[in-house]
C-alpha cells in the first residue's frame, strides 16, 4: 500500500517539475517575444530617421522569431486557459504591430522621411506596445501564480508520502519496516529526491541562465528595500560589484532616490510599474537613464517578498527622439525660409499683373484682361498651396501659436461672408445666416477663426451647383459655441467619408468640380480646432449636401505659446 | 503731395510698388536696405514709410530701432511688410511702434494703397 502511495507520489512529482520547468520556459518566451518586437522597433527607428537600410538588421532578424517564440508560446501554455486567453488577445496586437513597422517603413522607402516621422508622431506604435506589455506583464503575473501553485503542489505531495510510509511503519512488520525503510531511503532518496532535486537544479540553472543572459539590469528587492539579487547586466551600469549591492538599500543606485522610492511605493499599491523613467548613478560617474518595469515578487503561498524589477536603458531612445526633434525643428526652418523664398517672386508677380489689370500703364484689351486674369488665378494658387503646406508643417509639429483675444464671431463670419460675396452671386447662391440673438464674445484666435469659416463657407460655395443654397447658423449648445455650414451642394460619397480629414485626400466627385483644390484645407482646420479644444464632424449625402459642424467650447481657446503664427 | 519712403530690397518688388504710388499721387523715395532707409528717412522726413524686414547688411528692424532715437523719427508712421512673418517677428515690429505687419503676398497693391491713404487720414 505504501508502495503504491509512494509511485503515485512520483508520478505526481514529475508532473509537477514538468509543469515547473514549463513556468520557467514559457517566462523566458514570453521575455524574448517582446524584446523580439522591441528590436524590430529599433530597427525601424534606425531606418525612419536615416534612411540606411543597415538599420533594419534587427528588424529583420526578429521579424521570423516573433512568429516561432508565439507559437512556441501558445504550445507551452495549452493547459492554461487564462494564458490562452491571454496570447489570444495579445495575437493581434502584434499583427498590428508589426504591420504599423512595415507600414512606417514602407513610408520611409516610398514617401521619404516626412510621411514616415508624420505616421510615427501618431503614436498608435507606441500604444500598441503599451497594450502588449499590460497583456505581458498579466502573464507573467499569470505565470508567478502557477509556479507559486506547482511548488504548493509538490511540498504536499511529497509530504503526504511521508506521512504514508510513516503510517505503514508504525502498523507493519518488522519486514515491512524494513521494506518501507527501503523504500524511503532507496526509492524516495534515491529515486524520487535525486532526481526531483536534480531537476530542480536544471530548472534553477536555466532559470539563472536567463537572467544572467538579459542586457537589461533585473534585480529583486525585498519589501525593506534591500537589494536581494541582482544579475550580471546591473553589476555593470552601477559599476559596484555584485556582493557588493546585495542588501544595499536600491535607492542609493539613483541620482533621485525619493522619486524611485514613489516608483517601488506605486508597485506595492498597483502591483506592477510600467516604463517607469528613473536615472541609475554608477560608480563611474556616468548616469544611465532607464525605464523600470516591476511587479510583486510573491513566494509559493503567495505572500509577497518584495519587487521584482528590470530596468531599460533608453538614452539610445531619447538619442533618437532627440534627433527625431532636431529634424523637425530644421525640417520648420527650410519649410519657413523656402516659403519666403517662393513668396517673393509670387509677389512680384501679384504687384504687376494687378497693375497691369489696374491699367496703371494704360489701357488693356478683352483678351489681354482674360489672360492677365489667368496670371493672376494661377499665381494666387502658388500663393494659396505655400501657405496650406507652410501651415500644414507648423499643424503637423505643433509649433503654431494660438494667441487669443475676445471676438465676435459674428462680424468674423460676416467678414468671410463679404469677401465670398461676388463668388456666390456668380453662381446665384441663395446665401442665408442664423446667429443666435446675444451670442456671447469668445475667446479665441481671430486668425484660426477666420481660417475656419473661410475654409467651410468657400468649400460650400465651391461644392454647391449653381441656384443652390448655403446657409451659416451659429448658437450656444450647452457648454460650447455650436456653428454650422449646410449646402445643398455635391455632398460627400459615403465610401470616402472616413477619409475626408486626411491630408491632401480630395472625392473624385471634387476633384471633377474643381481640379485646383490642394486637399489640405479640412486637415489643416480639423488639427487646428482639435489641438485648441474643439470638435469638427459633419453629415452629408451625396447630391443632397453636406452640414459641417465646429464645436468651441465657450471658455474659448487656451493661450499657446509657439513659434510661428498660422496663415 | 504726400510722400512715402518704401524700403526694400528686392529689386522688382520695390520698383513695382513705387510705380503703384507714382500712379496714386504720391512722391517716392526709394531705398534698398535698412541703414539707405535710415539716411534717406532722416532726411527727407516721408508722410509715411512702407518697410521690408529681411534685408542684406542692415535689416528692417535695425531701421525701426535706430529711427526712434530720432525725434521726428520717434513717431514717423511705418507699416512693415514682409513674406517673413514668425510671431516673435511680428511682436516685436509692434514694439518698435509699426503700426501693422502686412504679408506681402497677401497684399494687392491697389489695397496697400488704400491702407497707407486710410492711415494718413488718421
Amino acid at each position: 500500500m505504501s508502495s503504491f502511495v509512494c509511485y503515485q507520489a512520483l508520478l505526481q512529482i514529475d508532473h509537477y517539475e514538468a509543469q515547473e520547468i514549463n513556468s520557467y520556459e514559457t517566462s523566458g518566451k514570453i521575455e524574448l517575444l517582446l524584446s523580439d518586437l522591441e528590436n524590430m522597433e529599433t530597427g525601424q527607428r534606425g531606418y525612419v530617421i536615416t534612411g540606411n537600410a543597415n538599420f533594419l538588421e534587427p528588424y529583420n532578424t526578429a521579424l521570423p522569431d516573433v512568429s516561432t517564440t508565439f507559437q512556441a508560446l501558445q504550445s507551452l501554455t495549452a493547459s492554461s486557459s487564462v494564458e490562452q486567453q491571454n496570447l489570444s488577445e495579445m495575437k493581434p496586437l502584434i499583427d498590428a504591430k508589426i504591420a504599423d513597422l512595415q507600414n512606417s517603413i514602407s513610408l520611409r522607402t516610398n514617401e521619404g522621411f516626412a510621411a514616415a516621422q508624420a505616421d510615427v508622431l501618431t503614436d498608435k506604435g507606441k500604444q500598441i506596445m503599451d497594450s502588449i506589455r499590460a497583456i505581458v506583464a498579466n502573464m507573467q503575473a499569470e505565470e508567478s501564480k502557477l509556479l507559486a501553485a506547482r511548488m504548493a503542489h509538490l511540498t504536499q505531495v511529497n509530504a503526504t508520502a511521508e506521512q504514508v510510509v510513516l503510517w505503514g511503519s508504525l502498523i507493519g512488520i518488522l519486514f515491512s519496516i524494513l521494506v518501507n525503510f527501503i523504500i524511503y531511503k532507496f526509492v524516495i532518496g534515491e529515486i524520487v529526491e535525486k532526481p526531483f532535486l536534480d531537476k530542480e537544479k536544471k530548472a534553477s540553472f536555466y532559470a539563472r541562465s536567463l537572467i544572467e543572459a538579459s542586457l537589461d539590469p533585473l534585480i529583486t528587492i525585498s519589501k525593506e528595500g534591500k537589494m536581494t539579487d541582482v544579475n550580471e547586466a546591473m553589476v555593470k551600469m552601477t559599476g559596484v560589484p555584485r556582493d557588493k549591492l546585495i542588501g544595499t538599500d536600491f535607492l542609493h543606485y539613483f541620482t533621485d532616490p525619493q522619486k524611485a522610492r514613489e516608483g517601488y511605493e506605486k508597485v506595492f499599491s498597483q502591483g506592477f510599474v510600467i516604463d517607469y523613467p528613473l536615472t541609475i548613478q554608477s560608480a563611474t560617474g556616468k548616469n544611465v537613464d532607464v525605464l523600470f518595469n516591476a511587479a510583486l515578487y510573491k513566494d509559493e503561498k503567495g505572500d509577497v517578498i518584495g519587487v521584482f524589477a528590470a530596468a531599460r536603458d533608453y538614452t539610445l531612445t531619447e538619442q533618437a527622439n532627440e534627433a527625431l526633434r532636431s529634424l523637425d525643428r530644421a525640417k520648420d526652418e527650410f519649410v519657413s525660409i523656402a516659403s519666403h523664398q517662393l513668396r517673393t517672386p509670387l509677389t512680384a508677380l501679384k504687384g504687376y499683373t494687378g497693375m497691369l489689370l489696374d491699367e496703371d500703364p494704360g489701357p488693356i484689351n478683352d483678351k489681354q484682361r482674360e489672360y492677365l486674369g489667368e496670371i493672376k488665378s494661377a499665381n494666387d494658387r502658388m500663393i494659396e498651396l505655400i501657405t496650406a503646406l507652410l501651415n500644414v508643417s507648423r499643424v503637423d509639429l505643433g509649433v503654431f501659436t494660438v494667441d487669443p483675444e475676445m471676438i465676435n464671431l459674428k462680424d468674423a463670419a460676416e467678414s468671410v461672408l463679404k469677401e465670398l460675396e461676388s463668388n456666390s452671386t456668380a453662381k446665384k447662391l441663395h446665401m442665408a445666416t442664423d446667429f443666435e440673438k446675444n451670442l456671447p464674445l469668445l475667446n479665441a484666435d481671430p486668425k484660426i477663426i477666420r481660417m475656419i469659416f473661410q475654409n467651410l463657407l468657400s468649400n460650400a460655395v465651391k461644392y454647391t451647383p449653381a441656384e443652390g443654397s448655403i446657409s451659416l447658423s451659429m448658437r450656444k449648445d450647452n457648454s460650447a459655441i455650436l456653428i454650422s455650414v449646410a449646402d445643398t451642394g455635391y455632398g460627400i460619397p459615403e465610401d470616402v467619408q472616413k477619409k475626408i480629414f486626411t491630408k491632401m485626400f480630395r472625392a473624385d466627385n471634387a476633384r471633377t468640380k474643381d481640379p485646383n483644390g490642394t486637399g489640405l484645407g479640412l486637415y489643416i482646420i480639423k488639427a487646428t480646432i482639435e489641438q485648441t479644444g474643439g470638435k469638427i464632424w459633419f453629415e452629408s449625402k451625396e447630391n443632397k449636401g453636406s452640414t459641417f459642424y465646429v464645436s468651441i467650447p465657450v471658455e474659448g481657446m487656451k493661450k499657446k505659446e509657439g513659434s510661428k503664427r498660422l496663415e | 503731395m504726400k510722400k512715402i519712403l518704401i524700403v526694400d530690397d528686392e529689386a522688382p518688388i520695390l520698383n513695382g510698388i513705387s510705380d503703384k504710388f507714382t500712379h496714386e499721387g504720391f512722391a517716392v523715395v526709394k531705398a534698398i536696405d535698412g541703414q539707405d532707409g535710415l539716411d534717406k528717412a532722416l532726411l527727407e522726413h516721408p508722410d509715411f514709410i512702407l518697410l521690408d524686414n529681411l534685408m542684406p547688411n542692415a535689416s528692417g528692424f535695425y531701421f525701426l530701432e535706430n529711427l526712434r532715437k530720432d525725434a521726428w523719427g520717434k513717431s514717423a508712421r511705418v507699416i512693415m511688410w514682409s513674406n517673413s512673418h514668425d510671431s516673435t517677428t511680428i511682436a516685436k515690429a509692434k514694439e518698435l511702434g509699426a503700426l501693422d505687419f502686412m504679408i506681402k503676398s497677401d497684399w494687392e497693391y491697389r489695397d496697400i494703397v488704400k491702407k497707407v491713404n486710410a492711415a494718413l487720414e488718421v
